[in-house]
């Protein structure tokens, strides 16, 4: 069961780096070659615990039960095998380090305080020693800080601000998934190719984290290609009607209209935009693409820019393994979200095996600098220094809905810095 | 006249003294003030050690996770306490507000933002608290209790509901919105008087001034955090039944249960009911500032905090604990947050099936058995089942129930 | 005329509601340790009349004077400070509360004042509230039943708190509206019995809204007679009786 472990026993211990919430990842804690107990290490028994923390309701509950169904699947394969288990040299079926995999589920209810609260449930009474999930970024951020004062590692799962791991990064984090600076630099100078030069553009964003984030991203590299910002609208998250905020869109003026907005908020802009005309005056830009959303708006999404963490339809053999897969359990074609489930689950499995413990620090040292192009996404390098996977970002543009059969499609995609 | 009663302000039961014996006498001490103290005492130190360890046997004997987590008995309290003053407000005086959230949140963000700006002390931080939400509750209180009934409740709901939008839009600035604000931002963690770390628990302390390990179960071995949580908890509670024990416990009854003739015997209701709100208020900014407390370091949300469905809850738990006594509301906290906490996170044995989200689903069922069967609450059906006990075994032979209320009629007759 | 011992005095009295005028201008004195009668027919315009004096209505116009001081605009509760009190046609108790805590509430308020900051201090050592509430309850005859709940008084015994809640605010001037409708004549007998008695006892003034003639004509000194909110008649009990306006009012009404 877990230890009573406080911060003050830890610090005496292995040195003072990696406090809770402080900038910069830089350090760590010295493995030795005892390794004292820590969080939910040493993992007693033959089992070990996953924490699926998802949001189960509110704005993002879509792309958190996509994300729950994969880290199921994944659970699966590593205990049967099956999908990644049998492709990956460190992986094999049978648990992780002989060890059967059970997991416990819980409900961020996208609001930081919940998630807390169920992640400390699933760190003290049940053992879990990695925490993975979510979908809204400032809910990512609280998780980590309570994985990092826990000492429990913590998969981020979709999480797309700069902030996750930038002004927020904890050493106990990881991340996959492209953040909003990658996808202003991605997707800014394909837009400017497309629509042209010296255009007006608008912003009307998500208002958190994660929204303002990519309203100051987008905003940077368009400014940087020779656009001009007309204005921004802050929306709350979950709002339901976006019709007053299409009427305030200067039409005269914008030629490009960013939509800020993920999950059910884009399932709610994007027709929004389209009913109040505003296709007809400018183009609409979707810079994080849902496909959740994508697809509930699919009459009004030909056309529509946007980018992706990955697209089922990537013909790749991990892309393949994973989409064949989740397609047979599910009936349906997996969403990024969840590949990114699927895939945090299986790299920390792999950490693990390669680093032939449990022990966190020398699980975060496995996936430091590790360089790895087996999770559908091509080449990739997760880093040491913010613990941020440098990997390719896929831009998309929707398809018409009479071409629809598969959704978004994907046009090219970008080697990102 | 009935001589022969004790005038430490105990209650009496109207009997001759040769027919009393120790039920009938814990029953007459039940209200006392000491008692209440002393129970309220052992009460919130034993939750801990139920909660964690007695129910923590389940999931080691039969895999069942019916244990809580250590820091769910310092959430039980921050809900509890709230639910002890809005008990007053709506169990004593009848006013049913939806908005105390509003309270109970601007305490937890005032508590926060006073840690991060003037100093983390956690004390200085929990008065911080219940000043915000005192001052608050008057302006609040002021202009909802012209209106009764309905429009009462509506009006509280809308103060609630509109800072519940400043926190996340105009008033972002100071609370951080959507993103939640971190209380007690301090590397560390916030300590007590310079030195006493509130995540230091009882072990910990004790291998610091003896150099010895002790063992203790992990309900047992509570932090500084919580015992600090458990004082104010207590204090809450003796404060609680003080005020019931005064004029106010009987003027706010009578406004409850027939208005108009309180104030034709000749008392100011409004400002009795403004004062039972902002009663209230008081026990929301502490119940606030412990939550804010409880979260050092990690989020405050608004979500979490000022929501209108936060306010509802104060109103489930007061209900299914108990409207109108003392202990009633902190049952009440317990079941809800056990229910949203920790049987959201149980696998029924043998399947996959985890009861997750349903928990709202669950809590409701609760809410309309013990509404239906105890309309009085699960504290009522307690007391009933006491009063029978009581009868059976206490000497009493009056046939009229041993009344708590009637009290002696002064010693110097 | 004795104004100067009129312990009420209303001066033109109205009330409007929309086209209807339930209270006509009315005049009335009352002198102070005087038991005084309103009596009319249904729809006269009584209840309106306690309702405007006791201040739970606004008057359209007119005014209202207590022992010399203006209580037209006053709340309720200022006015029963003042000394005015009154006892409900209705049993208007405390349900759930034990009779002694119904009667206590009145003496509180009498002792205490209309509102304090006590929330702090122990009730349960306000001997004179204790002495004053079991004073009036002894009055009524209700001390032995005293730890019963209100609710589950028989209704004549309701009526009998109702009177001593009344008491318990020790006014100068009490209202009884109807004190005795709905009881058996033994129970009506101790009614009257117990109000001559309170009167003598405490000089209290009484205003009496009543519809049985025996009991007014037993014990009051002066009677107003009200028709269509307006006063027809108001004089002592042997003029109003030989009345003509008073007999066609009441024709096919109340007994005589």
């Amino acid at each position: 069961m877990s230890q009573n472990i406080d911060r003050r026993d830890v610090l005496k211990g292995a040195g003072a780096a990696g406090i809770a919430g402080l900038a910069g990842c830089v350090g760590g804690e010295s493995g030795g070659s005892e390794y004292p107990a820590l969080g939910n290490y040493p993992v007693e028994g033959d089992e070990v615990t996953l924490g699926f923390n998802v949001p189960q309701s509110g704005a993002y509950a879509s792309e958190g039960n996509d994300e729950l169904k994969a880290y199921d699947l994944a659970v699966e394969h590593l205990n049967n095998g099956g999908g990644w288990v049998d492709m990956w040299d460190d992986l094999s079926a049978g648990g992780i380090l002989d060890k059967t995999v059970t997991s416990v589920e819980g409900d961020t209810a996208t609001t930081p305080a919940t998630a807390e609260e169920s992640a400390t449930q699933m760190i003290r009474n049940d053992g879990a020693i990695m925490i993975t999930g979510g979908v809204s970024s400032s809910v990512a951020i609280s998780q980590q800080k309570l994985c990092q004062q826990e000492r429990v590692q913590f998969m981020s799962c979709l999480t797309h601000s700069n902030a996750t791991q930038g002004a927020d990064c904890v050493w106990y984090g990881q991340r996959e998934m492209h953040n909003a600076f990658m996808t202003g630099k991605a997707l800014a100078p394909i837009l400017v190719d497309e629509f042209g030069e010296d255009l007006n553009f608008y912003s009307m964003y998500a208002d958190y984290t994660w929204g303002t984030s990519n309203r100051n991203s987008m905003k940077r590299f368009l400014e940087e290609e020779g656009w001009t910002q007309t204005d921004e609208a802050p929306t709350p998250l979950g709002e339901s009607d976006f019709s007053p905020y299409m009427q305030d869109v200067p039409r005269e003026e914008t030629d490009v209209l960013l939509l800020i907005h993920f999950g059910a908020d884009a399932a709610n802009s994007i027709p929004a935009a389209f009913d109040a005309g505003l296709d007809e005056d400018m183009e609409i830009v979707v810079p994080l693409y849902d496909t959740i959303a994508a697809n509930s708006a699919s009459e009004e999404i030909g056309g529509v820019y946007g980018t992706v963490d990955w697209n089922w339809q990537l013909d790749d053999e991990y892309s393949n393994a994973f989409t064949e897969a989740f397609r047979e359990a599910e009936e349906k074609p997996p969403s990024y979200a969840a590949r990114l489930a699927y895939s945090a689950t299986m790299r920390y499995a792999a950490a693990v095996e390669r680093a032939e413990t449990f022990y966190p620090p020398e699980v975060i040292k496995q996936l430091e600098d590790h360089e790895y192009s087996n999770t559908g996404i091509g080449e990739a390098v997760s880093r040491a220094c913010d613990h941020q996977s440098q990997r390719d970002v896929f831009v998309v543009q929707g398809r018409e809905p009479s071409e629809q059969e598969n959704g978004a499609t994907s046009l090219g995609h970008l080697r990102n810095y | 006249m009935s001589d022969d009663t004790e005038t430490d302000g105990g209650t009496t039961v109207d009997v001759t003294p040769e027919e009393e014996n120790l039920v009938d006498r814990l029953v007459a001490a039940k209200d006392g003030e000491r008692f209440v103290a002393v129970a309220a005492f052992v009460g919130v130190f034993a939750m801990p050690f139920l909660l964690i360890d007695v129910l923590g046997v389940f999931d080691t004997l039969i895999g069942l996770s019916l244990g809580g987590f250590v820091g769910l008995p310092t959430l039980i309290l921050s809900f509890g306490i709230v639910a002890v003053g809005y008990n007053i407000l709506l169990g004593y005086t009848g006013l049913l507000s939806f908005g105390h959230a509003a309270l109970f949140g601007s305490a937890a963000y005032a508590a926060g933002i006073f840690s991060n700006n003037v100093v983390a002390s956690p004390l200085l931080a929990v008065v911080a608290g219940i000043v915000v939400a005192t001052l608050l509750s008057w302006p609040i209180g002021f202009l909802s209790i012209r209106r009764s009934g309905v429009y009462f409740a509506v009006l509280t709901l809308t103060f609630g509901q509109m800072l519940y939008f400043y926190a996340f839009g105009p008033g972002s600035w100071l609370t951080n919105g959507d993103d939640g604000y971190t209380p007690f931002d301090v590397a560390g963690g916030p300590d007590l008087f310079g030195s006493l770390a509130m995540d230091a628990s009882i072990t910990t302390l004790f291998r610091d001034v003896t150099g010895l390990t002790l063992t203790l179960t992990d309900g047992l071995d509570m932090t500084v955090g919580y015992m600090l949580a458990a004082l104010v908890s207590v204090l809450a509670i003796v404060v609680a039944h003080r005020i019931i024990k005064s004029p106010y416990g009987l003027i706010l009854k009578a406004i409850g249960q027939n208005e108009q003739r309180v104030a034709f015997v000749g008392l100011n209701v409004f400002r009795y009911k403004l004062m039972a709100f902002i009663l209230s208020g008081v026990f929301a900014g502490a119940g606030g500032a412990l939550y804010a407390l409880s979260k050092a370091g990690l989020t405050v949300h608004p979500n979490a905090t000022l929501y209108w469905v936060v306010s509802g809850d104060f109103v489930i738990i007061t209900a299914v604990g108990g409207v109108g006594s003392l202990a009633g509301p902190l049952i009440g906290a317990v079941v809800f947050e056990y229910i949203r906490l920790v049987v959201q996170g149980i696998t029924v044995p043998g399947t996959e099936f985890q009861i997750g989200s349903l928990w709202r689903l669950l809590l409701g069922v609760v809410f309309v058995v013990v509404v239906t069967l105890f309309p009085d609450g699960i504290y009522g059906g307690l007391s009933s089942l006491g009063d029978r006990l009581v009868e059976r075994f206490g000497a009493a032979t009056d046939d009229r129930r041993p009344v708590e209320e009637v009290e002696e009629t002064g010693g110097d007759d | 005329m004795t104004e100067m011992s009129s312990i009420l005095e209303t001066d033109g009295l109205t009330k409007r509601f929309g086209g209807l005028t339930a209270v006509d201008d009315v005049d009335l004195t009352v002198e102070s340790g005087e038991t005084r009668a309103i009596i009319g027919p249904n729809g006269a315009g009584k209840s309106t009349f306690i309702n405007l004096v006791t201040g739970l209505l606004n008057p359209t116009e007119g005014s209202v004077r207590f022992d010399g001081d203006d209580i037209t605009r006053q709340e309720p509760h200022e006015i029963v400070q003042q000394g005015v009190s009154k006892s409900f046609q209705t049993a208007s108790i405390f349900p759930e509360m034990t009779v002694q805590e119904n009667v206590r509430m009145a003496a509180l308020a009498a002792e205490r004042g209309s509102f304090r900051f006590d929330f702090l201090s122990r009730r349960d050592r306000l001997t004179d509230v204790a002495d004053v509430a079991e004073e009036k309850m002894r009055a009524v005859d209700l001390w032995s039943d005293r730890a019963v709940d209100a609710q589950n008084l028989p209704y004549g015994d309701k009526r009998r708190l109702e009177i001593a809640i009344a008491l318990a605010s020790e006014p100068a001037l009490l209202f009884m509206d109807e004190p005795t409708a709905g009881m058996s004549p033994e129970e009506t007998d101790a009614t009257v019995d117990l109000v001559e008695q309170v009167q003598r006892e405490l000089g209290l003034t009484i205003v009496l809204v009543e519809h049985d003639m025996e009991i007014i004509f037993r014990i009051a000194d002066r009677i107003a007679v009200l028709n269509r909110g307006s006063v027809i008649a108001d004089a002592t009990p042997d003029e109003v009786q030989g009345d003509p306006d008073v007999q066609e009012a009441y024709l096919g009404g109340v007994e005589l």
